[in-house]
């Protein structure tokens, strides 16, 4: 290390040259980051199983809400002026060729029964003028199980002209997404509503745009909040501009290459990666401040500015990489997930982490070399005194209570542990979008109409089948079923359509909404539909079908509840009948892969954990440490899913994030704290309590900065406008604070009892850079 | 209706070179001629059914017509595939003033229903014929603009413009094709009100069968939705000789 940096010294110029030409190649790649979240992105993906059958289906049926919708409410959407409206924006809409149809109260085909007649064809080929023509219209319209919830609510008091993408949404680009919408947005703007009329547009669509926009301004947020995080922290423990900017310049330099390197993945940052930045400036900060702190100690010792460079990067060089190591690993842990976004986000986190150990190495020490340094260090500091004095304070309160402490962390960790398992998994998507008006216009759309979450019931079986009675009474019934679940806004499907036309040829008589016995006459009702509205229902080999269920978003714990109720009402419902029956869309698809997010976040944390206390048991050669380690930071993990427990936070996608940032963060207090006391039993200190003493004194406070940075620069991500972003900030900074104080309790008391402390006489510990 | 003059006029126009007749004259050409056998005939005839994905269906009827009231008319049609939809029938009698009037019968409802409504843009059982392709009322009731003499298929044709008035027509403006020598229209292509074109209707044959014209193989394309419908008419007689009462509900039930 000495040679290093003493190389590095000599050169600085080439040094700084290197940097900078790689700064400028790096900002010149990272031009190209985008940042986007595309719900598809966390399902369609490679390797994806459930991936095959919802392409398969979506290129038969299209998406079944991909729309965007323009939601208008008045006090009675069959008013004249209302309907005039509609009309007006409809057929403006129709020729827009971004989408493949449009459809509205004004040019929707219903089909009723009176009597002899049957009304078939368009609900209004021209607007109503008299009000028995518009209560007419409404009757057939809030009366038929194809309209009602679909295209105008039961109340009358709000519906929507539903413009649904020539790309299906769930298979459309962000880009796509906002032409669309844009189409919609101007059509709108070029017919003003009419009085007391609320038109707002909304849908799929809008939700994930929406959602992008605030995903970057969240990104603009809380980047330059945890910034303002590490500045304060940097300008609190230096006093000097140097002290801020010298420490900023290197984890800047970092954050810059980890940009480029993320460029290179040609992947926009979405909702996971959007932690990226702030995670990188957090942790990247805090290698900086203890070797800008150990520097000026040498300088207030008296060593030459050279000198003190390369004394400190001597000393902390190991530490640092080996803190930085840890954390590293812990992210790397991240890339055995199956989810592209969940891996990316590991690799990248952990090359930013060793990137900013590089940084810490390189670009720190040659500024040190031109930069003056700052004038005060951190033990100057009366804030650092404090801190002294209640370490000490608080080792007194402990030492003499060693075996209370380790039985109330074994019942924490035995009961809590007990508690924490039951962690419920619900992934949630519309409740998870940030407040504003797409959030309130997508909930007045699944309480007035359908919803944007989509659940499907695919039916695949020979030619002609999905004519047959039997085959068609089975697809009633668990359309039936689905529409009995309170979250489940609309149900619609083949069997409603038959049923139908049947009530329709039957003279409108209620009863008659049933699937005839006659499998001709059902033939003969699809035969004289419209192929392209028939085509919505069912494909032209009548060998495919499906049941569209549009819902609230109760959670993805609620549709895998769903699920389960579903495929064992489809084999009730269609045992013998040689159909296969798939569960589709997006809420199966999407929320399977959600869930899967949270199942393979858990499982990276466990494997990250797990190669820390490896790491810890080759990095010691003690397998007494490596067991020591597991404690406190195995009751820090118990001790957040208490918390998430008691404030009913689900683990969802988000959520979990918290896991892939604390697993860097553990460990470091307790290796630090394991290997000074390693230096102390060396130095030949016999006194248990004594050396425990001086190991948390001289550990203790960079501990409790660093677990200050990094819990405050995370508790940033409570500024978000995404609820899973605030709770994951909340859960971040527990952990980190819960992390520092059960080092500080725990691992201390478990190191003065259990480290393997030398017999009078024996030869003394190897030191860890011994090691 | 049509007047004898009008045939001499426009024959002798032809056989003088004289300028082309006017659009009014081409459309009451174009609706005096029977292409489908809908108006004064019997024919068989085959559809094939092509969806988006490729898949095919067949469909085949018998359609009977008798011209009451030219250019109005009855017809009645039966279905004899798919098999499923064998003894199905459809009834339709033209009005002049008022909708036309149309019956379904299927055969397991023992009784044809009126069908009313907007029905005049809903398909023709499936195809991607709809009924107002079939019953001409948009040409019937249109402004017709001649845009000029062009070539189609080799044949020397009138280029037509002409803009449906009905207010619940599915079509802003029909453009068709309609050769010079007998007047029928071998290309349609059908905008809807956002003037985007919907369809396309191309006769790829056309026979004469007792000195009257019929499209005997046509094809309707569907642009927007991807779908082709193929008809081809076979054993066309033309005839007026049918009786009144075979086009009347009563006779619709017999299977």
């Amino acid at each position: 290390m000495r040679a290093f940096v003493r190389f590095q010294l000599a050169h600085r110029r080439a040094v700084v040259a290197v940097i900078l030409v790689s700064l400028a190649v790096a900002g010149y790649a990272a031009r190209t980051i985008q940042v986007r979240f595309q719900y598809k992105d966390f399902y369609d993906y490679p390797g994806n199983p459930d991936m095959p059958l919802f392409a398969r289906y979506s290129h038969e049926f299209g998406d079944p809400a991909g729309f965007v919708v323009a939601l208008i409410q008045a006090d009675d959407v069959f008013r004249p002026d209302v309907l005039t409206f509609v009309d007006a924006v409809t057929r403006d809409l129709e020729p827009e060729p971004l989408f493949a149809h449009v459809r509205s109260l004004t040019n929707a085909k219903a089909i009723s029964g009176d009597g002899d007649d049957v009304q078939s064809g368009l609900l209004m080929a021209t607007l109503p003028t008299t009000s028995a023509e518009r209560e007419r219209v409404r009757k057939i319209a809030v009366g038929s199980a194809l309209l009602v919830r679909r295209v105008v609510a039961a109340d009358s008091t709000t519906t929507a002209i539903l413009a649904e993408m020539r790309t299906p949404a769930t298979l459309a680009s962000i880009d796509e997404q906002k032409q669309a919408i844009a189409a919609v947005d101007r059509a709108l703007a070029r017919h003003p509503p009419p009085p007391g009329v609320r038109v707002v547009t909304t849908g799929g669509p809008v939700a994930e745009t929406e959602t992008t926009g605030a995903l970057a301004h969240d990104i603009l947020v809380f980047t330059p909040a945890a910034l303002l995080v590490i500045v304060l922290a940097l300008y609190l423990t230096f006093r000097s501009v140097q002290g801020v900017l010298l420490p900023l310049a290197a984890v800047g330099v970092s954050v810059a290459w980890t940009a480029g390197i993320f460029a290179q993945l040609r992947h926009p940052v979405d909702i996971v990666g959007s932690t990226l930045p702030a995670t990188l400036l957090v942790y990247g900060a805090v290698d900086p401040i203890f070797v800008l702190s150990r520097f000026m100690q040498k300088l207030d010792q008296g060593l030459e500015r050279e000198e003190a460079i390369v004394v400190a990067m001597r000393e902390l060089g190991l530490p640092c990489f080996l803190t930085s190591f840890t954390t590293a690993l812990g992210f790397l842990a991240f890339c055995t997930a199956t989810l592209p976004t969940v891996s990316r986000f590991g690799i990248t986190a952990a090359i930013g982490v060793t990137l900013a150990w590089v940084t810490t190495m390189t670009v720190l020490p040659v500024l040190l070399s031109w930069l003056p340094p700052p004038r005060r260090n951190l033990g100057e500091l009366r804030v650092a005194k404090l801190v002294d004095g209640w370490l000490a304070g608080l080792w007194r309160a402990i030492r003499g209570r060693g075996r209370a402490v380790l039985a109330a962390t074994a019942v924490l960790i035995v009961v809590g542990g007990a508690l924490a398992v039951h962690q419920r998994v619900s992934s949630i998507y519309v409740d998870n979008l940030p407040p504003g008006t797409a959030l309130d216009s997508i909930h007045t759309l699944e309480q007035k109409l359908s919803g944007v979450i989509r659940t499907v019931v695919y039916f695949e079986g020979e030619p002609g089948s999905m004519k047959r009675p039997d085959v068609l009474r089975a697809i009633a019934a668990v359309d039936r079923f689905a529409e009995r679940k309170s979250y489940v806004n609309t149900s619609i499907s083949l069997a409603d359509l038959v049923a139908e036309e049947n009530r329709a040829f039957n003279g409108g008589d209620p009863a008659a909404t049933t699937i005839p016995a006659s499998a001709a006459l059902i033939a003969q009702y699809l035969a004289i539909l419209d192929p392209e509205d028939r085509a919505d229902f069912v494909d032209g080999t009548y060998a495919r079908s499906h049941i569209r269920i549009l819902t609230a978003d109760p959670g993805s714990e609620t549709f895998r509840q769903l699920r389960a109720e579903l495929e064992a009402e489809i084999a009730r419902d269609f045992a013998g009948l040689g159909v296969t029956v798939s569960l589709t869309g997006t809420a199966m698809v999407g929320y399977a892969a959600l869930d899967r997010v949270v199942v393979e976040m858990v499982v990276g944390f466990a494997i990250g954990f797990a190669i820390i206390v490896l790491f810890v048991l080759v990095l010691f050669r003690s397998l007494r440490i490596a067991l020591i380690s597991v404690v406190p930071n195995l009751l820090t993990v118990i001790a957040a899913f208490l918390f998430m427990r008691a404030l009913d936070i689900s683990l969802r996608m988000d959520t979990s994030l918290f896991l892939s940032v604390c697993v860097g963060g553990l460990f470091n207090t307790t290796i630090h704290l394991a290997a000074r006391l390693r230096i102390a039993v060396a130095q030949g200190q016999t006194d248990r309590d004594v050396a425990v003493e001086e190991t948390m004194r001289t550990v203790g406070p960079p501990s409790l900065y660093t677990a200050a940075i990094l819990s405050l620069g995370f508790a940033c991500f409570m500024l978000s406008g995404f609820p899973g972003l605030r709770a994951f900030g909340m859960l971040s900074l527990v952990t980190l604070v819960v992390a520092f104080f059960s080092d500080i309790i725990v691992s201390t008391t478990l190191l003065r009892r259990f480290f393997g402390w030398p017999r009078p006489g024996a030869a003394p510990a190897r030191t860890l850079e011994a090691a | 209706m049509t007047h004898p003059a009008l045939y001499v006029l426009v024959l002798a126009q032809v056989a003088a070179g004289a300028p082309a007749p006017t659009p009014e004259v081409i459309v009451q050409r174009v609706l005096d001629a029977d292409p489908w056998g809908l108006s004064g005939a019997t024919v068989a005839a085959h559809a094939t059914l092509k969806d988006k994905h490729g898949a095919t269906s067949e469909l085949a009827y018998e359609a009977r017509s008798l011209r009451y009231d030219p250019p109005l008319a009855k017809s009645l049609i039966r279905f004899s595939a798919p098999a499923d939809l064998a003894g199905a029938a459809f009834l339709q009698v033209q009005r002049k003033d008022g909708d036309d009037e149309r019956y379904l019968f299927m055969p397991d409802l023992k009784k044809a229903r009126r069908i009313s409504g907007n029905l005049r843009a809903n398909a023709f059982m499936g195809t991607d014929f709809s009924f107002a392709d079939l019953d001409r009322r948009d040409l019937r009731e249109s402004r017709a603009t001649l845009k000029g003499e062009e070539d189609h298929g080799g044949t020397r044709c009138y280029h037509l413009e002409a803009e449906p008035t009905r207010p619940d027509s599915q079509y802003a403006l029909i453009e068709l094709w309609v050769r010079k020598d007998n007047f029928v229209p071998l290309k349609w292509v059908f905008y809807n009100k956002a003037r985007m074109v919907v369809k396309t209707l191309t006769a790829h044959e056309v026979r004469r069968v007792k000195g009257q014209w019929f499209i005997s193989r046509s094809t309707m394309v569907n642009q927007q939705e991807g779908h082709e419908t193929e008809l081809v008419l076979t054993d066309i007689q033309p005839r007026n000789d049918l009786p009144d009462d075979d086009f009347t509900v009563r006779n619709l039930e017999k299977l």
